[in-house]
């Protein structure tokens, strides 16, 4: 407790039987560390209630410091993956030194980063901006994409102190009574299934094995 | 004990955009509504619910308040995103207290109008009920 300001009443019943906790409190911020600030409550001996009195400027402060950590990671990251900040400018037909504004500080909209979020989560599409939103084009780089994440999963997957762990990708269809037909895809390791979508067992589909490592 | 509400919400709505420093928040409450609701902070909220932007609002129950008298809570269960919430406060002195602003639970197609049922049996043709003889009859 800190009874620095004896002075605080009651916003609800104006009882002058207050006490002022100081707590540390996180907020999520995505793709970020959270963002830490200090939440000042009363708690009214009188009612019972207890009230948030923090400095909304002290957590936008601290929302504001992470988001923009978070921004900086993010642009290093996208540069890292061999862009230069003029090409991601001309690729999302920003206007120029947009992004090395943010860099430098300039805050930019929320639609900015949402978009530089996106590109953090999906980095091909920057590719897809390149290539003037063609939809082929879009197509080719998602399966592309699906693949070398499937790939790096089997590697991490399929090692050899985990030999066991083969990995298997099945795919096919599947008729029910009702001649239903079910289109199914899904990674399987010979011990347990990891993530499938749709219903199966291995008997019925197509199986491509891998070998381990 | 009547069935509330007991607080006027369209006086709580017209006080979130007229006089938000009459509005006060509980300790959860904007932790609650950025974590569930992606709520940024006071002003977003107030507005949100000041400009009646749920999609759905229901009145809940009243709950009498434990230390201050004749002060009763209302409960609200709301719809915002395609999520359901849960919202309570009160009047007292002049002030409001937003004392709760989290997830909630209801059924399924409690929002709906009514007869909206019967409309999807109409529409999913539910199949009729055979009654079948026993021994008894």
């Amino acid at each position: 407790m800190n009874k620095e300001d004896a002075k605080i009443v009651c916003n609800i019943c104006g009882s002058d039987q207050v006490d002022t906790v100081k707590n540390p409190v996180s907020i999520s911020i995505p793709l970020a560390e959270d963002a830490v600030y200090e939440q000042v409550i009363t708690v009214c001996k009188t009612c019972g209630e207890e009230i948030d009195i923090t400095d909304e400027g002290n957590r936008n402060k601290a929302i504001s410091t992470s988001e923009k950590k978070a921004l900086e990671a993010i642009i290093q990251f996208i540069v890292d993956q061999g862009y230069s900040l003029a090409n991601i400018e001309r690729a999302l037909d920003l206007p120029q030194r947009t992004i090395s504004r943010w860099k430098s500080g300039q805050e930019p909209s929320s639609a900015g980063l949402a978009l530089l979020r996106f590109i953090r989560v999906f980095p091909w599409l920057l590719s897809v901006a390149e290539k003037n939103y063609d939809i082929s084009f879009s197509r080719q780089i998602l399966m592309h994409s699906a693949i070398s994440e499937f790939e790096n999963y089997r590697q991490g997957i399929c090692t050899a102190e985990n030999p066991n762990k083969a990995l298997r990708y099945i795919w096919g269809t599947k008729t029910d009574k009702e001649e239903n037909v079910f289109i199914m895809a899904g990674v399987t390791t010979n011990i347990q299934p990891i993530e499938t979508f749709g219903t199966s067992t291995p008997e019925e589909v197509e199986e491509c094995n891998y070998a381990t490592s | 004990m009547e069935s509330g509400p007991y607080n006027s919400y369209e006086d709580f709505k017209a006080a979130c955009l007229q006089s938000p420093e009459r509005i006060n928040l509980h300790r959860d409450v904007l932790s609650d509504a950025q974590k569930y609701f992606k709520i940024k902070d006071k002003n977003d909220l107030l507005s949100l619910i000041g400009n009646g932007e749920f999609e759905h609002i229901k009145f809940q129950k009243p709950t009498k308040h434990k230390y201050i008298e004749n002060v009763f809570i209302d409960a609200y269960l709301f719809k915002l995103d395609r999520k359901i919430g849960y919202l309570a406060f009160f009047e007292h002195n002049g002030g409001w207290l937003l004392k709760s602003f989290h997830p909630g639970k209801t059924k399924p197609g409690y929002f709906d109008p009514p007869g909206k049922m019967l409309e999807v049996s109409k529409v999913i043709q539910l199949p009729k009920v055979i009654k079948t003889g026993g021994q008894n009859e």
